[in-house]
């Protein structure tokens, strides 16, 4: 099993390596110059030229890549063009919000979305199941900022409330904390249980049709034995691979989440950098936002040993 | 010449006729009863092609023509889904903005489908290390969540409809790429191929007549999906300011920029856009779940429609 983890380690840098190629060649080769942008549209040539000088721009690409990847490795990425300060001091600030938002979702999503789809499998073909199923569907057919504004609009018109708009950290201010992450969270956590539901009823209902669950029917077991000792184990493992690759579509949605209800997180960040053409801080959070894709993945893949005894002796 | 050719033709239609929409008829019935949302979600966007198609036949009001003395006006019979600050039409800008929406949802995932089609077959074709670097490449391009790319190329490349579409392509191709040589991996390793290749058939024949006609029905599949998830996303980018600019209706750029402002006084300015929104996806989403089912053995005939 150590050995097997050390193996799969080993194998996401060449992942990562490519990811940081992708990443420089997307953010620099597309048109777009930043010493033009900080400028403006009528500068003057020289000046132009002058500040790309300053800022690097001026060397051959292929340089430019290896001095950040360079940089990277000594654990100096570098500082915002912007505002002049560490790009990796600047993520860090803004990603105990990212992380309050994913963590809270990814939660929520599991506490509607596995009971749900339960329900719905053993319960199949009843009013019920058809109530999650459709709310399963829409779930994944809403725009996450339409419900975000409709929340927000029927909250402050039905009962004047409108949540609370300066982020204060949950250990400074708790409930205030809460009350400002409530939204978001449900937001984000609503468009991933749809998709956990939907799979978990899929997943289980395929189980549920396996021989080996006649057996324990046969043998006496109740549903609720047979649900905790044999089904559910079984249909774990769909369930967990999704949630981890539903984890980058996750931090994407946070972009417009944070966006939305004001939260100064790392997709906020992300966007500010987009919109000022920020290279350094730019290439830094893509960088860090794919690693952490890179690694849920590996934690994802390397959990299916726990959960299922078969992939953890054929492997040692 | 002509003349008989036209009589023939008219005879055989003639008698055909009956036999031909009994036939129709039956078999729109048979797939009502099996799969009621399936046939309803091809209805429905079949339903919004004709509008995005015929907008200004079916749109009251040109959509960026202003009425500032109607501003921000409720649905009324004049304007049955409101005006906007401008006084704009809101149901003709819903009809003008169901063009971006159907060309924006369905012109990436074609491009993606073809592109990631030919990777993906070549891919599993040449395996070994070119197998390896291009997958590697697609992992890492899978990696970084794929808002922050189209967003990244849009904001670059400039907000427009043609730039959008390049973006979604280019995030919705791995998906396609990952599929296609999935299966044609597993082609490959078939009797039949080796059977094809101790024949003499070439690669190119290999290809086209085993690998090529296997590989359809799961890209069709995931190229459904993808249409729904390609609509959601030019929608959130026109949302944040960076898909389709203004004045040019979207429905994502109408539930975003300064139409944001006044929400609250003319809520009809949020809902029906977003709506609009819903049910489109809604329908290629069951769309691609129907076909999905129809292309299942295990699930086909079954009562599982979403």
């Amino acid at each position: 099993m150590g050995r097997y983890t050390l193996q799969r380690l080993i194998s996401t840098i060449p992942v990562l390596i490519v990811v940081s190629i992708v990443t420089f060649t997307l953010i620099r080769v597309l048109p777009g110059d930043v010493a033009v942008t900080r400028l403006g549209e009528n500068a003057n040539p020289e000046n132009v030229a002058k500040l790309r000088e300053i800022m690097g721009l001026d060397r051959p690409i292929v340089v430019q890549y290896f001095d950040w990847g360079g940089d990277l490795l000594r654990g100096e990425p570098g500082r915002s063009l912007n505002s002049d300060l560490p790009v990796g001091d600047q993520l860090l600030k803004r990603l105990p919000i990212t992380i309050e938002l994913t963590i809270f979702s990814l939660i929520l999503s599991i506490i509607i979305g596995i009971p749900l789809g339960v329900i719905s499998a053993t319960k199949r073909n009843t009013p019920l199941d058809h109530s999650v199923r459709v709310l399963a569907v829409l779930g994944q057919a809403i725009p996450n900022f339409w419900l975000a504004i409709l929340l927000l609009l029927f909250l402050s018109i039905q009962f004047q409330w409108v949540p609370p708009f300066t982020y204060r950290s949950i250990f400074e201010a708790p409930i205030y904390n809460l009350k400002q992450f409530i939204l978001p969270v449900i937001v984000s956590g609503y468009a991933l249980s749809a998709i956990t539901m939907r799979l978990t009823r899929s997943s289980l209902l395929e189980v549920l049709g396996q021989d080996y669950i006649l057996t324990a029917k046969a043998n006496g077991l109740t549903n609720l034995q047979i649900m905790n000792h044999q089904a559910l184990r079984n249909a774990l493992i769909p369930i967990i691979t999704i949630v981890g690759t539903q984890l980058g579509a996750l931090i994407g949605g946070s972009i417009i989440v944070e966006q939305i209800f004001s939260l100064p997180g790392v997709g906020r960040l992300t966007l500010q950098a987009i919109a000022d053409r920020d290279y350094t801080q730019l290439q830094f959070n893509v960088l860090f936002l794919a690693s952490v894709v890179v690694f849920t993945n590996l934690i994802v893949d390397l959990s299916y040993g726990f959960i299922d005894p078969r992939i953890r002796f054929s492997r040692s | 010449m002509n003349q008989t050719t036209d009589q023939s033709e008219s005879v055989s239609f003639g008698a055909a006729a009956p036999s031909t929409f009994s036939k129709i008829f039956t078999f729109l019935i048979r797939y009502w009863q099996r799969y009621p949302l399936g046939v309803f979600s091809v209805l429905l966007i079949l339903a919004l092609t004709v509008i995005a198609i015929f907008a200004p036949f079916f749109a009251p009001f040109d959509p960026i023509e202003v009425h500032r003395k109607d501003s921000l006006a409720g649905p009324s019979s004049t304007y049955l889904l409101g005006t906007d600050s401008f006084g704009r039409d809101v149901l003709s800008r819903l009809i003008y903005g169901s063009r971006i929406s159907l060309y924006v949802g369905v012109a990436p995932i074609l491009i993606s489908t073809i592109i990631g089609t030919i990777i993906g077959v070549l891919s599993a074709y040449l395996g070994g290390r070119m197998d390896a670097l291009l997958q590697r490449f697609m992992d890492a391009l899978m990696a970084i969540p794929a808002l922050v790319i189209a967003l990244t190329m849009v904001a670059l490349l400039g907000a427009s409809a043609n730039n959008v579409i390049i973006a979604i392509a280019v995030v919705t191709m791995p998906q396609i790429n990952r599929v296609v040589r999935g299966v044609t991996y597993q082609i490959l390793s078939e009797p039949f191929i080796d059977a094809a290749i101790s024949l003499g058939a070439s690669n190119t024949r290999i290809v086209i007549q085993h690998v090529l006609p296997n590989i359809v029905a799961p890209v069709v599949v995931v190229g459904a999906s993808l249409i729904g998830l390609a609509i959601l996303a030019e929608a959130g980018l026109s949302f944040l300011g960076l898909g389709i600019p203004p004045p040019q209706p979207t429905w994502g750029n109408m539930l975003g920029g300064s139409n944001r402002d006044f929400f609250e006084v003319a809520p009809w300015l949020a809902i029906f856009p977003g709506l609009s929104i819903t049910i489109t996806v809604l329908g290629f989403n069951i769309l691609g779940d129907t076909i999905r089912d129809l292309l299942d053995p295990r699930t086909r005939g079954s009562n599982e429609r979403f």
